[in-house]
């Protein structure tokens, strides 16, 4: 047997904090190459060097309206996402009804699903009815106004938000259920007792012990949304001006071949995401040191 | 968080005025139609048909149409002397022709068709069967002025070409009498002060006391009534729109009541939907025509970019289904063989422009590449595109294959890209040493970029432009068309061959 | 009163059948056990938040085996005091009375009944987060008896308390019991709690009960 002598144990630990510290610095060094490498690139292969290619990108209106495209639709996909991974969420951990299980693995399937394969299904189950179904409103002269689920949707903006949400959803609800699962249900049963309905109850009890459970998935639900890019290109088209996001922007400058464009823009994203993905994190957390909870 | 119902409602806000935000963004401030007028020199003949729908134009949208009436010829005058005016509808293409090549009218709009004939007052007094009976000393011959009104510069031409001129001639300036517009010889022929004139078949439909007979000679004049667009025009979308409004099948309807045979016209709508599918190789050289084309004709545009074969993919899932919402009214493909293979669908295809394939190499050609042959050297890194999934990649192997170099090259290939965008890429970041690529594509790195010529008659991707047969937008589409070819500085600055327009 | 009649619960990994209980109105009842044979579950049933498969439970007189915990005007305090983390521990006392459209002098008339009750004054402001074990079984208890409940149903109350506070906290329930007139079931393995406080003393033992 051997004694334990304090050298011994302190060269072992010091070991292991090795070990982890330069696995954490491998890819966190990883990632910031990357960026890094995107910077230089962007920087160093210009032909004039007094141009910034970022002030020059965000100069264009395309790209201006491509911006606003992108934080707007971000948003509303992300706020969606949570609406409806809190109830999921929910009845999938607190509920039992039948078939629980089948509906657990069934909303691992936008997270499972290559994108292109969401936006072309997207794209072929609004050819049929009733999405494809057409009102004709004649408004006289010969002239119809025709209005169905299929033209107000399909290549307009709304099929952005739709492309988004069928997949950043998913990761809110992921989100959701382990949130969820780590909640003390004792406290909802006390709630019950105390003579809460289930409603009451959820909202004056356990929705605001999700806290931080709610920012994670809102800012995993951006941050998917932002960089969804497939399933835009196939159902919602890159339309220059219309329905063009950061994301197939990039695709956009790619593929004339203006590769310093396309770094630009994807540095541009990298900014937007990480203010984005800051703001939301401090706020969520002030609100928690307020209540006195780490 | 204290009160979570009172955060789902924040949130409920957000999601409303972002929603209510994006709507309005989504659509660019219209013009409002209110308030604007529009002139439109239109000829005599075609007065009745264009008034209507000149006031129901107005009355539905608010935009006044000022027609002035008169000789095709005259009007041309006018325009040209007063310096004002939106549009210009002649009673024949031959004064639209010369309104084109003095560069006063930039797009043409065809309505419906006519033909000259003879008209007499009914029940044909004068028993006339045929040309050779207008020269006759018996009868009375009215024609239009061939200086100042198209029917009478086409009765001399071909009169000319049958030989009757000179007597018929004759006969008008001893009897008969030479009238500036049409209506005003079909006027003389209505109240018998003639005996007979020929004019279009249109008008004469007109009067329910004029008889027409169709003369083989006189036949072969059947041409387009078309309106035009005024180069000096200040107010080109609402013009456009009107010009749409006549072609449509609104428009036809009017006109046929009025006894034309009318061109079948686009579905009538104030602002039309067009989708239009283009190959990524083609942007550089069209995405500013088809910009400037959506905002003047006034349309919004669908416009798709994308490897041809998803774009053809998309097309047969579209197809496969039961409604056709998506499919392209128009369609330009990287190369000729993009379109062959969804050939059924399409129609009308031309050839725009010419791309050469070449070999990109990084600048310098440190490799020393100088023909395909020297790709298939020991270490040299090839790029290629794949041949089932992207055009270039269709058109490399075909010309591997007649080099018959395919099998020599395959050991050097360290990629096969699934388009053509990927493979200038490899070649800027130094991870392939020669790509087979388009010589559009390297022109955008044109620092870091070589491009080393390729002999080969099959060194070149051609791009037809193509209308589909379903559309509904069939002659905006054809409008589309004429937008990209017009914009050739563009395709030229892009690295694009124009192609010889089509004979028409 | 709380009386159970042969009462079949299917919980976890056991199940309990035929459990018969009563204990009269106003009357303090003990139950102890060994760990983990379902002495909480017992407290779940009766409490409405477990499905009973078999046998009827009455409260106050009233058949409420099929009804909503909300309807069985059952106070109930659990092993771990399962406060409301994000209300202070004035508002944990007065949700009850909030939930039921209390007003604002009737909600501060009974906070500080309880507060004085339980010895809570100086903690009222504070967080679950910052209190201690004993405090917060003293808030809990307080939580649970602040709309009148005719039964109340402690879950070893006094596991997360120490040797000295524990004295204390025997003639606080005693207190209680007087204050709040229910019928008490208080669930333990302490054999000293059971002396001091028990008017009736159960055992559960391979799943019944005996006197």
């Amino acid at each position: 047997m051997k004694e334990l002598t304090a050298p011994a144990v302190r060269r072992a630990d010091t070991a292991f904090y090795l070990i982890l510290t330069v696995i954490c610095l491998l890819y966190v060094g990883l990632l910031f190459l990357l960026i890094g490498a995107d910077v230089a690139y962007m920087v160093l292969g210009d032909d004039l060097p007094d141009r910034n290619p970022m002030l020059d990108a965000l100069a264009k209106p395309e790209i201006r309206r491509s911006i606003l495209l992108s934080l707007g639709s971000c948003t509303i996909t992300a706020i969606l996402s949570v609406w409806v991974a809190v109830p999921i969420g929910y009845l999938l951990t607190r509920v039992e009804f039948p078939g629980r299980r089948l509906v657990d693995a069934a909303l691992d399937i936008p997270i499972v699903l290559p994108p292109l394969v969401v936006g072309l299904s997207l794209l072929i189950l609004f050819q049929f009815p009733p999405f494809s179904t057409e009102l004709a409103i004649p408004l006289g002269d010969g002239e119809v106004l025709r209005l169905s689920l299929a033209r107000l949707v399909v290549y307009q903006v709304p099929a952005v938000i739709l492309a988004q949400f069928t997949v950043s959803a998913a990761f809110a609800v992921r989100t959701m259920k382990v949130t969820f699962e780590q909640l003390n249900p004792r406290c909802e049963q006390v709630a019950l007792t105390l003579g809460c309905t289930r409603s009451q109850a959820f909202w004056r009890v356990v929705v605001p012990q999700c806290g931080p459970g709610l920012i994670t998935a809102f800012t995993l639900s951006w941050a998917r949304a932002l960089g969804e890019f497939g399933p835009i290109l196939i159902f919602a088209g890159a339309t220059r001006n219309k329905t063009e996001v950061l994301s197939t922007t990039v695709f956009l400058e790619l593929s004339i071949g203006d590769l310093q464009a396309a770094v630009a823009v994807s540095l541009i994203m990298v900014i937007a995401a990480v203010v984005v993905l800051v703001i939301a994190r401090l706020w969520g957390l002030r609100e928690f040191y307020a209540e006195g909870r780490a | 968080m204290k009160n979570a119902k009172r955060m789902f409602l924040l949130s409920a806000v957000v999601v409303v005025a972002l929603v209510l935000g994006l709507a309005k963004f989504a659509s660019p401030a219209k013009s409002a139609a209110g308030g604007s007028a529009i002139l439109v020199y239109c000829a005599a003949g075609i007065k009745a048909p264009v008034q209507e729908l000149a006031t129901q134009f107005e009355q539905d949208y608010g935009v006044r149409v000022h027609l002035q009436f008169g000789g095709s010829g005259t009007l041309l005058s006018n325009l040209q002397v007063s310096q004002q005016g939106d549009l210009y509808l002649s009673a024949d293409v031959s004064y639209q022709e010369i309104a084109r090549a003095k560069g006063l009218v930039r797009e043409l709009v065809p309505l419906a068709f006519q033909k000259p004939v003879i008209a007499v007052h009914k029940g044909n007094p004068r028993q006339i069967r045929g040309l050779a009976d207008l020269a006759r000393s018996d009868v009375r011959v009215a024609l239009g002025n061939p200086e100042a009104a198209s029917i009478g510069k086409q009765t001399q031409k071909l009169l000319t070409a049958s030989g009757h001129w000179a007597a018929v001639a004759e006969n008008v300036t001893q009897n008969g009498v030479f009238k500036p517009t049409v209506p005003e010889v079909a006027n003389d022929i209505s109240l018998a002060s003639v005996d007979a004139g020929i004019i279009w078949d249109a008008t004469a439909r007109q009067y329910d006391d004029i008889e027409l007979i169709q003369v083989p000679e006189l036949d072969l004049a059947r041409k387009e009534i078309m309106i035009g667009v005024l180069t000096q025009c200040t107010q080109p979308t609402h013009a456009l729109r009107f010009a749409r409004y006549l072609n449509s099948t609104v428009g036809n309807a009017v006109f046929a009541a009025h006894h034309y045979e009318t061109v079948a016209g686009d579905r009538w709508e104030w602002e039309p939907q067009m989708t239009f599918f283009s190959g990524t190789v083609n942007r550089r050289g069209i995405d500013r025509a088809v910009l400037d084309f959506a905002e003047r004709e006034g349309v919004s545009m669908n416009v798709i970019y994308n490897g041809c074969g998803l774009l053809t993919g998309q097309m047969r899932t579209i197809r496969a289904s039961e409604q056709a919402t998506g499919f392209p009214d128009a369609y330009m493909a990287c190369d000729r063989y993009y379109l062959d293979v969804v050939a059924d669908w399409f129609k009308d295809d031309s050839n725009i422009s010419e791309n050469r394939i070449v070999i990109a190499v990084p600048k310098g050609n440190p490799a020393k590449i100088a023909t395909l042959g020297d790709l298939a050297k020991p270490g040299v890194r090839v790029a290629l595109g794949q041949p089932q999934q992207c055009t270039i990649g269709v058109l490399t192997r075909k010309l591997l294959e007649e080099q018959g170099l395919l099998d020599a090259i395959t050991a050097n290939v360290v990629t096969e890209t699934a388009s053509s965008a990927l493979l200038v890429p490899a070649i800027a970041t130094g991870h392939a040493d020669a790509a087979i690529a388009y010589e559009t594509d390297t022109l955008a790195e044109v620092g870091k970029i070589d491009s080393v010529v390729i002999e080969s008659q099959l060194a070149r991707a051609v791009q037809p432009f193509s209308i589909s047969r379903s559309s509904v937008y069939q002659h905006l589409s054809e409008r589309l068309r004429a937008a990209i070819v017009a914009h050739r500085d563009d395709l030229e600055a892009a690295g694009f061959v124009l192609q010889p327009g089509p004979e028409k | 009163m709380i009386e159970l009649k042969d009462v079949a619960i299917a919980a976890g990994g056991f199940s309990l059948a035929g459990v018969n209980l009563r204990i009269p109105q106003g009357k303090y009842g003990v139950l102890m056990g060994k760990t983990g044979c379902g002495k909480s579950t017992i407290l779940e049933a009766i409490a409405g938040l477990k499905r009973v498969t078999a046998g009827t439970i009455c409260l106050a007189g009233e058949d409420v085996t099929e009804a909503k915990p909300a309807l069985r005007a059952v106070g109930f305090v659990p092993q771990d005091s399962a406060l409301f983390p994000g209300m202070t521990v004035a508002e944990n006392l007065t949700f009850a009375l909030d939930i039921r459209g209390a007003g604002k002098e009737e909600q501060d008339a009974r906070r500080q009944e309880l507060a004085g009750l339980l010895g809570l004054e100086a903690l009222l402001e504070r967080y679950p987060a910052n209190l201690s074990g004993g405090e917060r079984q003293r808030v809990a208890l307080g939580r649970a008896i602040s709309f009148r409940p005719t039964t109340l149903l402690l879950d070893e109350p006094l596991s997360a308390v120490d040797e000295n506070t524990r004295e204390e906290m025997h003639d606080l329930l005693k207190s209680v019991q007087q204050f709040s007139s229910a019928t008490i079931l208080h669930v333990t393995h302490s054999r000293g709690a059971a002396e001091r406080l028990a008017d009736l003393r159960f055992e559960l033992v391979d799943g019944r009960i005996c006197s």
